[in-house]
């Protein structure tokens, strides 16, 4: 075939736009239309509806909760302005600076742990062997289940009297006495721990095994060329080539982990003698407990700070990667 | 605009104002209670809105809840302003959203007053700054179950006293019998009736009775603290500073609890199963022990209460009128095995047997968390954020003297109460 | 020093069986191309000798040491891939010195054994770039010193240039060409594209379905074709087969087809004797096809153009001789038009023979 062939048939519409002069196609722009072709203006423009809703839905109810926490206010009566005056109860609270102590060993060990066996089971379900479809669908359960209801399970092995843990731990001469998982501030946090590690840890492997298995094969085969042990080809392949997932898994993991609720108020409620509060639960009693609703509210928001600057830092750090 | 536009569109506006207004009026009136495990006593509830439509014409719904979301129910209602028209609450929830409730004397002062009247502690948590803001629903007494058959082994009768109960409790331990436990976890039911029960046995009292002074540091707190501390040690199992609420029952139906102070509800249970039917027969019921300060327990009083914001007031107290009626008292309280009326008079018309007279005795000695202060935030505060419940934990723990628990409790007390 | 050898070298993935009884020896400084079709196991090959994949069967010798045992760092052998596989997150310079890192090599060392490899390579402004900073070729360069940086004892290439645009490949081929000669390490080059085979191997390995075809040097391979696969696979456009039975007249053996007659010059028929009046298969190279002679001569026929196609330098003509298609490449100055009819000679030392039943060559 020679050249481009023409259109055998030229429609009645066709023949009038070929007759039509150019400039009845593009009539000239209009001040306003001249704007809106300029990108940064269009840009801002079409960003604008979602910007609203942003600040409708998140930036509304955020300031309403700042505001909250200047108030005395308790259920259902108007509050009076009294300034930083939650702030600074809570600070004279020794049970809040406890829950300030137990949030942060509470979030930071939990996500410690959860990255580290997250890793290593996602490592693992990253092998192939047989029926490994299985657990990785297997490995979802926990986060499946609704957190009140593995809660309660765990109440149950947790319990003095009919707990499988500690019955188990007997059994295999372990311990000679059962432990109360859930009687002292140390051995009840560790529990808590426990579960909520347990609990998310699903999401860590599942997010981590699906980094995994986009890291390439020919990266690993390459360094164990260079020479590379399984170590350092941890470390020089799969470690850089998963860590944005990974840091957005535990940027993840933090907000959910700090702001945790269930478990703990299913488990210990804050207990023995308020030592085991976290910032939701003592918000909680505050709130729904004592009807406090601004001092309740100033509990949740001391976790602000907290996360403010673990994201910042975290995405600060994130940018500034060049690959 | 046209004359002829204006006028449909006043017609409909005003079509519009009149639905709204009968909308209102045919609504019917709203309830939310907890349900009741008990089969009986739930089929009993949902034949009210019948009977009640009879008795008055009014229409009523019954809305039924999990019994630990009353709480979110009650906070929620009364900071939106909108939710059913009367609400359960127990212990001393009312207080709490006081201001969001409405005066309900009306009704209530004279039902106060028949009957030979409401049990005292239903003052503690509805009558409120001089008025009625809750009204009196239905009790749940809280008493000493014990396994009739360990007892008798050991040669016992059930404690009339703490010291017999410890006793009671030592034997029991001796003998590799079903031990006496009695919760000390953190909850605001089971654990708080352990340490106020005792507590208050051995005469501590948080607060003077006009709330203007606290009374904590007193010899008969260091005597109930002392005593729970002696029986944590010497009768009671050491996982039950770990237990809530729920694990005196499982424990006790299990046949490894002897002994334990709870609602009525072990007792139910164990009729429900043919497995429990020896445990059935050898559950027993006596009084809460008494102390030196004599004998006091908590019970759980519930109560309805009528938020301002309902358009249904009449109808309502035409409903809390209805309930309080003593057909309606004792015919749930058959059925319902763990509830019993809110009007001391009312007892005699129960079934005639040990367990409905063991829990309308006890319900005399009941008082709510806050007690011996008149209703107030303050007391409602100290219960829901266990802060006794922390002072006894410490001690008992050995993490504080008596002498530190007692002191900070007492700071803590003073700071929630703003008073000295 | 470089000499690879491998003897019976078999394996198999499961049932599938990827490379079979390969017998190879590639000398110290040789260029060796291994090509074939996709999915022949030039790769598996490679991979073996690399030791990225366990041995099946047979040995595989380094300058006499058998390496079936030994790990892939401690082989001594350096490997391009494909996808360059070149570490994301390091710079060019650590891409590059990554491997003597892992040795142990005193960091001074490194910096001037990369400097020296940037410099050959002419990537030397390029050490603090991350890859993904760099263009294809940039990143094949950077592969290359990867490899080149450890001066080991032979080299593996992965289809190395196949990533590239045409022009970038053709470039490159040339560049590394030229590596070769300057570094002359023993190289095992996998393609699947001939001129890359034919332009850069000292010689080549044709492999097909697991199996060694043919071990030679380009032309080797290219006149002198094992089997109708071989003879098929090289070459572009590629040789024309057709039917055609053996006869005999006057002492002069003829391959006889439809609408062809090609007699063989009596230098090369020595094989095809035991044929004669059996069934071959015929083949001519499209340049073994002169254009011109007159009809009725000896290897003279007349064809009808069906498709010219000319490709700048040359001219394919799709030809239908007497309901033989035949494919000749003639000289681009010509011309011609779809539909006319010329006369073509064939070159009696050119005819190929094979046979139908195994595809051997017998000519
Ligand atoms: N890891 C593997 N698992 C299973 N089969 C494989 C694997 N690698 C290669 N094969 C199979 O082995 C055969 C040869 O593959 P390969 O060596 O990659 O071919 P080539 O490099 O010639 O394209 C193919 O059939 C391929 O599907
Ligand atoms: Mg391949």
């Amino acid at each position: 075939m020679a050249g481009i062939a023409e259109p055998r048939e030229i429609t009645e519409q066709t023949k009038e736009l070929r007759q039509a002069p150019a400039e009845d196609h593009f009539p000239p722009l209009g001040p306003l239309a001249r704007r809106l072709e300029r990108p940064e203006v269009l840009g801002y423009l079409m960003v604008a509806p979602a910007l609203l809703l942003l600040i409708v839905l998140l930036g509304y109810p955020f300031i309403q909760a700042v505001w909250l926490t200047m108030l005395d206010k308790r259920v259902g009566v108007e509050g009076n302005f009294i300034g930083l005056g939650n702030y600074i109860d809570l600070w004279s609270d020794q049970v809040y600076r406890w829950t300030v102590m137990n949030t942060m060993i509470f979030t930071a060990v939990s996500v410690v742990c959860k990255v580290v066996f997250g890793l290593t089971g996602a490592l693992i379900l990253n092998q192939a062997f047989r029926m490994k479809n299985f657990f990785r669908g297997f490995i979802l359960l926990p986060w499946i289940i609704p957190s009140v209801l593995s809660a309660l399970v765990w109440l149950w092995m947790y319990d003095d009297t009919f707990g499988v843990i500690s019955r188990t731990l007997i059994a295999f001469g372990l311990i000679e006495e059962k432990i109360l998982w859930l009687s002292q501030w140390g051995i009840a946090l560790t529990s808590i721990i426990i579960v909520n590690v347990w609990r998310t840890m699903p999401f860590f492997i599942v997010s981590l095994l699906a980094a995994l298995q986009t890291v390439p094969k020919d990266q690993y085969e390459a360094a164990e060329i260079d020479g590379a042990n399984l170590l350092s080809q941890f470390w020089n392949v799969t470690l850089p080539n998963i860590k944005h997932v990974l840091i957005i898994v535990t940027l993840f993991g933090t907000i959910w982990t700090m702001s945790d609720f269930n478990i703990i108020f299913v488990l210990t409620s804050g207990g023995p003698a308020n030592s085991t509060h976290v910032f939701s639960t003592l918000a909680y009693q505050y709130a729904l407990g004592a009807g406090k609703l601004g001092e309740g509210i100033a509990v949740s928001f001391t976790m602000f700070p907290l996360l403010f600057v673990i994201i910042f830092y975290r995405l600060y750090r994130m940018r500034r990667d060049p690959t | 605009m046209s004359w002829k536009r204006f006028f449909t569109a006043t017609f409909i506006a005003f079509f519009m104002l009149a639905f709204a207004v009968v909308a209102v009026q045919a609504a019917p009136l709203r309830l939310t209670v907890r349900t009741v495990p008990v089969v009986a006593a739930q089929k009993f509830l949902k034949t009210i809105p019948k009977k009640f439509k009879k008795a008055t014409g009014i229409d009523l719904k019954i809305e039924f809840i999990a019994s630990r979301e009353l709480r979110r129910r009650l906070i929620t209602a009364a900071e939106t302003k909108s939710g059913p028209d009367l609400l359960m609450v127990v212990y001393n929830g009312a207080i709490t959203v006081k201001e969001s409730l409405a005066d309900v004397s009306e009704v209530v002062g004279p039902l106060s007053k028949e009957n030979g009247g409401f049990y005292n502690m239903y003052k503690d948590g509805g009558f409120i700054d001089g008025k009625w803001l809750a009204a009196p629903f239905m009790t749940t007494s809280q008493v000493m179950n014990y396994r009739k058959d360990h007892l008798k082994q050991i040669g016992e009768n059930p404690p009339d006293t703490w010291e017999d109960a410890l006793r009671i409790g030592k034997k029991l331990k001796k003998a590799k019998l079903a031990p006496w436990a009695e919760s000390l976890g953190t909850h605001v039911i089971d654990p708080s009736t352990t340490i106020l029960c005792i507590l208050w046995g051995y005469g501590m009292r948080q607060v003077s009775n006009d709330g203007k002074k606290i009374t904590l540091d007193s010899a008969g707190t260091r005597a109930g603290l002392r005593f729970i501390k002696k029986a944590y040690k010497e009768a009671w199992p050491k996982g039950v500073i770990q237990w809530k609420t729920l694990e005196n029952n499982q424990t006790f139906l299990a046949g490894k609890t002897g002994m334990t102070i709870n609602s009525p509800s072990i007792w139910w249970k164990s009729s429900t199963k043919k497995k429990w039917a020896n445990l059935y027969k050898n559950v027993g019921f006596s009084l809460v022990p008494k102390g030196p300060a004599g004998r006091h327990c908590t019970a759980i009083p519930q109560y309805l209460v009528l938020f301002k914001y309902s358009k249904k007031k009449k109808e309502a107290k035409e409903f809390i009128k209805f309930m309080a009626q003593a057909d309606m008292q004792v015919g749930f309280s058959k059925r319902a095995w763990m509830w019993t009326p809110t009007q001391k008079g009312l007892a005699s018309r129960l079934p005639q047997n040990e367990y409905y007279d063991i829990m309308a005795k006890q319900a005399l000695y009941a008082h709510v968390p806050g007690w011996p202060g008149p209703a107030s935030k303050a007391g409602s505060e100290v219960h829901q954020r266990f802060n006794l419940l922390a002072m006894v934990q410490r001690y008992v723990q050995g993490t504080q003297s008596i002498d530190e628990t007692i002191k900070q409790t007492v700071k803590e007390l003073r700071k929630i109460y703003g008073v000295n | 020093m470089g000499e690879l050898v491998l003897e019976k070298l078999g394996k198999n993935f499961g049932n599938v069986v990827a490379v079979k009884d390969v017998d190879l020896t590639v000398h110290d400084q040789e260029f060796v191309v291994l090509l074939g079709p996709s999915g022949c196991g030039k790769s598996t090959t490679l991979r073996l000798i690399a030791g990225l994949e366990e041995v099946t069967a047979g040995d595989i010798f380094m300058d006499g040491r058998r390496l079936n045992d030994v790990l892939p760092r401690d082989r001594d052998i350096a490997m391009v891939f494909q996808n360059y596989a070149l570490y994301p997150h390091k710079t060019v310079f650590a891409n590059m010195g990554f491997a003597l890192k892992l040795r142990r090599v005193p960091k001074d060392q490194i910096v001037k054994r990369v400097k020296e490899v940037a410099n050959i390579l002419g990537i030397d402004d390029l050490m603090e770039r991350f890859p993904k900073e760099l263009s294809g070729g940039q990143r094949q360069r950077v592969a290359l010193g990867r490899a080149i940086v450890r001066n080991p004892r032979a080299f593996l290439f992965d289809e190395p240039l196949s990533n590239l645009d045409a022009m970038l490949r053709v470039q490159m081929r040339v560049e590394l060409l030229k590596l070769h000669n300057q570094l002359n390490a023993t190289s095992v080059y996998v393609t699947h594209d001939q001129i890359e085979a034919m332009t850069m191997g000292d010689r080549i390995v044709v492999m097909l379905d697991a199996v060694i075809q043919q071990v030679g040097t380009p032309m080797e391979v290219y006149k002198k074709p094992i089997n109708q696969f071989v003879a098929g696979f090289i070459g572009s456009p590629s040789m024309n087969f057709a039917p055609a039975k053996v006869g005999s007249a006057d002492g002069k053996l003829s391959l006889e087809g439809q609408g062809f007659k090609a007699f063989v010059s009596s230098g090369c028929a020595n094989g095809l004797g035991s044929y004669v009046g059996r069934d071959v298969t015929f083949g001519v190279r499209p340049e073994d096809l002169e254009l011109g002679g007159d009809a009725g001569m000896d290897n003279t026929f007349e064809a009808k153009i069906e498709l010219v196609e000319p490709v700048g330098s040359d001219i394919f003509l799709e030809l239908d001789v007497s309901g033989t298609p035949l494919t000749a490449r003639v000289n681009a100055n010509l011309s011609f038009s779809e539909g006319e009819k010329i006369t073509f000679t064939v070159n009696p030392n050119r005819v190929h023979a094979f046979d139908v039943d195994t595809g051997i060559a017998i000519l």
